[in-house]
Parts: structure tokens; C-alpha cells; sequence
């Protein structure tokens, strides 16, 4: 009697809606999860990816905070040079970062990615058309030129939809007018980009802020900060004129993306010269959940206005009202 | 002879990571015992039918975590291309900026003239000839000329797209169960799958129409469930962490391959 492979059965386990509550964690928090139950069918492949994306976020913060000390001041060793003209101020240990950082933040980041492109997917659906590998998200931190770089998920969806009227809506160029670049998704496509075909995200940990205490009298000149975070490594400098006697230190740490691809300018050139921008890692992850949660909760509104219109023509436009809620309008 | 890039050996460190999470969450959730069967002899023997007596719907986090492990590998193909035009450039006094770097890609595609339109398109610029020339080596089109869409690789890349753009692995994993203890040949069984498949307790999963009327105990089915992808050309019924694990060994051959003849020695890196 042999054991042979013989499938019994091969169906379809999960329904298309999924599950049907969610967690109600408000979206303003810095990591919550999409309440599934509020959403479109279609949406859900979005709303997952953000919910996936939310664990790996709260995750890669738990691990930040770990390296940020629990967020608490740190002492630094004082140290007097040049006949107590010189002050300098060290770490006494090493900071280190968990080496599973950036692995975990790509992965976050590229789910948070992944849920606009899903989100894209569905929207070609509503518009009636099949998608296809090519279809997704265009996230723009510069308005385009006119007559150049149409704005669309699929170039079948007609310009005056109200589908591409919403896309543009939530780009970074138009929600972050003058500060595109800086917009959390257009932060998090370069991160995608980067993670996926380039390096890894790395993370450092860095200085967030440093304090002394001297007496109201004592003038600390050329007070600087910097320095790499190894044990011993100077965080911060000063001069007096006068012999003096300062206080130890206390700073703060956090962690930073150490990453040269910063050093672009809004078109997306390389600045030769330009300092690298070192993103925040826990901000930045608690400034792309709620926007990319409110660009899928707030196509929606679309879904639902379209469904409530079926066989009546293309809404004409959506609001979005002050409640934060979309509405479509016919 | 050189090492693994420590961004291509980090993907696949994190992908191996995924692998074991999904195997311990399908684990832990077979462990609740999600489905149970019931058999009803039919026709005098001549049918075996069996239907649930409970069923869930397996959670969101396979196709979510999956999804994650196949990025991952994904992305070690594409970290390696980088890893070689750096060198690369190094070799000829160049340094590459985000311009070139954005456009760096380790290939997938199913046709010849697509793998030149990749080329063309700077995918490959700085990486050595030879190295080039491996890379087309490994393509679908090479590999599996007969069906290059079913190749690992084809596959994989598949996945990820897929993964990225719909809800393919987040919503279409099944549950199969894979063993029968007897001869079906001899007893000419053949398995026989309802229309229109409820995955609910009462729904019928399939029946065994038999040649000859069969006893009980003398068909024995062992419910060994594990999951599979069931949608689109993906469809199998190899276990969907079997799969990966494939992926796995095929992308690690290729980056040791190109790491061991391409690149040079970076000192004492463990493999994975």
C-alpha cells in the first residue's frame, strides 16, 4: 500500500472581503491599524498591505527605541581642555542599532509602498478596465510640466475622471505644495526604490540633542555637534573665553536613515556638495501610515459614490469635507 | 573568488526569515484544528464523499508574509545587478549616481528580444560582459525554453509583481490535503470536485467515484493539509512554503555564482 499524492480537495479559503472587523485603533496614532470594515471589497488588498505594513513599522519602532535608550537623556562624560577653554562632552558607550533594522524597514516600507499600488489596481477595476503589471501608483513631488506626465494610473482612464482627479489630488505636490520632496510617500517611493534595486535603508543611530548646564555668566562659544556614536566619539564642543567649569551632558539619541540618495534635488538630480539628509526613521513611519491609511480610506468615497451611481455616467468630482471624510459628487 | 554582497546576503537572511514565520503561523494555525471532515459512503460503495465539518478561512498573514519573502528575494537579484555595476564602474574610475543606480535591475524575462530591450534600457550598464552573459544564461528563455512562464525565476518575479500589484497572495491560498492510502490505479478511482465548492461546514469537498463498490476502511485518506496558491498560472498543489524554498535555493545559486566568478573578495563573510 503506497502513499501516493492524491489532492482531495483545492478550494479557496479566504473569502474576497476578508475579514470582517478590524481594529479600531484611531488612524491618527502613530501606528494603527486600517479598520477593514469601512472599506470597498476592492480596497482590501490595500488594507492589508497597510495593516502588514503597520506590524513591520511597530516593530522596526520597537527596535529604535531600544537603540534610542527607551527615548530617555543619556549622561555624557565632561571633559575640560586647553586649560578649561575647551569643553567636550562624550558618549561612555557605543550606540548601536539592531542590525535587523533595515531589513525590516524595507520591508514595511515596501507594503506601505504596495498598498497605493494595490490601491491603483482597484481603481483601474472601477474604471472598468483590466489592470495589468504595469499599473500603479504615480507618486509625483514635482507638478509636471504642462502637456508632459499625465497624471494617471492607466492611461485608458479618461483625464477628467474622477479617478485621476483624485490621484492627483493626494500627490505631494499638491498636498505639500513647495515641499513635495519632503511628503511622506514621496519619501517612502525613494525608500521603495532605494531598499528594492539599490542598498539596504542603513540606520544609525544619531544625536537628536545634546544639554549642559554653566552658570548664567559663562558665554559657550562655537558650540557644535556631531561626531560618530562609538564610545568615546565627542558629540558636542564648546568654547569659553575665560577658564570655566560646565556641567556634564545629557543628550537624547534616535535613529536616522543614513542614506545618500537624499542628496537629490526636487527633480530628482544629485546636489555634488549637499550634506546628506538623514531621515528619522520613527517619524518618518508615523508620518507614512496615516497617509497612505486616508489616500485609501479616501478612495472610498469613489467606490462607494460609483456603486450608488452605477449606470449613471462618471461622477463628476469628489470634496473632501472637513471631517476628513471624501465624498463623491455627481 | 569573492563573497555574497552583505546587501544581497542581508535580503536573503530577512527572506529566510519570512519562510520561518510562515511556516510556524500555518503551523500554529493547523494546530487549532481549522478543518474537520466527515465521509459519507454513497451508492453502494461506488462513491466516498467527503464534506466539511469545519472549516476557516486561513488568515491574511500567509499570503502577507509570503509576499514579503518573495519580495525579498526578489530584491537580492536586483541588489546583486547593483553590487556588480558597482564594481563595475569602480574598475573603469566611475562612480555611479542615483540616476544610474535607479535604473539597475536584474532582468527576468521570458523572451530574447525582451532580455536585449533590458540591455538597451541600462538595467545591466557597468556590469562586466561576462557577467552579462551569465545573467542572460539564467533567464526563463534559456532555462525553460520549452515553458519559460513556468520557470522559477519567471515565476518568482511573477509572484512579486503580482504581490504588488493585486491581491494574488493575499487572498487566493487554499487549503489541500495531499494523501491517500491505497492504490488509486487498482481501485480506478478517480476524484471528483464539486462545481460550485462551498468552504463551509455542510459543503462537499470532492468524492471518490470508484469502479467497484469499496469499503470504508479500505480506502483510507489521511488529512495532511497544507496550503497552496490558487489563482492564476501559479496554480499548483505544491505547498506554497515548498515553493518558496525552491525560489530560495535557485536565487542563492545564482548570487553565489555571480558573487564567486564576478566579484571580488570582500574577507571572512559567512554564507547563509
Amino acid at each position: 500500500m503506497g502513499l501516493l499524492p492524491f489532492p482531495l480537495c483545492a478550494s479557496h479559503s479566504n473569502n474576497a472581503r476578508g475579514p470582517k472587523t478590524g481594529n479600531s485603533v484611531p488612524l491618527v496614532a502613530p501606528i494603527g491599524h486600517l479598520v477593514l470594515d469601512d472599506l470597498d471589497e476592492c480596497l482590501h488588498g490595500a488594507a492589508r498591505k497597510i495593516n502588514r505594513a503597520a506590524d513591520l513599522a511597530t516593530e522596526v519602532k520597537q527596535m529604535c527605541l531600544v537603540a534610542a535608550k527607551d527615548n530617555k537623556e543619556i549622561d555624557l562624560e565632561y571633559q575640560q581642555l586647553n586649560g578649561k577653554k575647551e569643553h567636550v562632552w562624550r558618549l561612555r558607550e557605543p550606540m548601536m542599532c539592531d542590525p535587523q533594522v533595515p531589513t525590516v524597514l524595507g520591508d514595511a516600507v515596501h507594503n506601505y509602498r504596495t498598498a497605493l499600488d494595490h490601491l491603483a489596481w482597484s481603481l483601474v477595476k472601477l474604471a472598468h478596465f483590466n489592470p495589468s503589471v504595469k499599473t500603479f501608483f504615480p507618486v509625483k513631488e514635482v507638478e509636471p510640466r504642462e502637456g508632459r506626465d499625465n497624471i494617471t494610473i492607466d492611461e485608458r482612464i479618461r483625464p477628467t475622471d474622477s479617478i485621476n482627479a483624485y490621484v492627483q489630488s493626494v500627490q505631494p505636490f499638491v498636498t505639500y505644495p513647495d515641499y513635495g520632496y519632503f511628503a511622506p510617500i514621496a519619501q517612502l517611493h525613494r525608500l521603495d526604490l532605494a531598499d528594492k534595486h539599490r542598498v539596504l535603508l542603513v540606520s544609525v543611530v544619531a544625536l537628536d540633542y545634546a544639554t549642559f548646564v554653566s552658570d548664567p555668566g559663562i558665554e559657550v562659544r562655537s558650540l557644535s555637534y556631531g561626531g560618530s556614536l562609538s564610545a568615546g566619539s565627542i558629540v558636542m564642543r564648546g568654547y569659553t573665553t575665560e577658564p570655566a567649569d560646565l556641567s556634564e551632558g545629557k543628550a537624547r539619541l534616535t535613529v536616522r536613515l543614513k542614506d545618500a540618495h537624499y542628496r537629490v534635488d526636487g527633480e530628482g538630480n544629485e546636489i555634488a556638495d549637499a550634506p546628506p539628509y538623514r531621515l528619522e526613521v520613527v517619524d518618518f513611519l508615523s508620518s507614512v501610515h496615516p497617509e497612505v491609511s486616508e489616500i485609501v480610506q479616501g478612495a472610498n468615497a469613489l467606490f462607494v459614490a460609483r456603486h450608488a451611481h452605477t449606470g449613471q455616467g462618471e461622477l463628476a468630482h469628489f470634496e473632501k469635507y472637513s471631517d476628513g471624510t471624501w465624498q463623491g459628487i455627481k | 573568488m569573492g563573497d555574497i554582497p552583505r546587501s544581497v546576503e542581508l535580503k536573503f537572511a530577512r527572506a529566510g526569515e519570512h519562510i520561518t514565520a510562515l511556516d510556524k503561523a500555518i503551523k500554529t494555525f493547523l494546530g487549532t484544528k481549522p478543518y474537520g471532515t466527515r465521509r459519507e459512503v454513497e451508492r453502494d460503495g461506488h462513491e466516498h464523499v467527503f464534506y466539511w465539518t469545519s472549516y476557516e478561512d486561513c488568515p491574511d498573514s500567509f499570503g502577507l508574509i509570503a509576499g514579503d519573502a518573495i519580495h525579498n528575494l526578489r530584491s537580492s537579484l536586483d541588489h546583486m545587478v547593483v553590487a556588480l555595476a558597482i564594481e563595475g564602474a569602480k574598475s573603469s574610475g566611475k562612480r555611479l549616481n542615483w540616476d544610474d543606480l535607479k535604473k539597475l535591475q536584474f532582468p527576468v524575462v521570458t523572451k530574447k528580444p525582451d532580455f536585449d530591450e533590458q540591455v538597451r534600457r541600462d538595467r545591466l550598464r557597468d556590469v562586466a560582459p561576462s557577467a552579462v552573459a551569465f545573467i542572460e544564461s539564467v533567464q526563463p528563455f534559456i532555462k525553460d525554453p520549452k515553458a519559460p512562464d513556468r520557470s522559477p525565476l519567471a515565476m518568482l518575479s511573477f509572484l512579486d509583481n503580482s504581490d504588488k500589484h493585486s491581491v494574488l497572495t493575499t487572498s487566493s491560498m487554499g487549503p489541500v490535503a495531499e494523501k491517500i492510502l491505497w492504490d488509486p490505479d487498482a481501485s480506478k478511482a478517480r476524484l471528483e470536485h464539486p462545481e460550485h465548492p462551498r468552504t463551509e461546514v455542510g459543503g462537499e469537498i470532492g468524492r471518490f467515484v470508484f469502479s467497484s463498490p469499496q469499503r470504508e476502511e479500505d480506502v483510507k485518506v489521511e488529512f495532511d493539509w497544507h496550503f497552496v496558491l490558487m489563482q492564476g498560472p501559479m496554480w499548483s498543489l505544491i505547498d506554497i512554503r515548498e515553493i518558496i524554498r525552491s525560489y530560495d535555493r535557485e536565487v542563492r545559486g545564482i548570487a553565489w555564482k555571480l558573487s564567486r566568478e564576478f566579484m571580488p573578495p570582500f574577507g571572512a563573510m559567512p554564507m547563509l
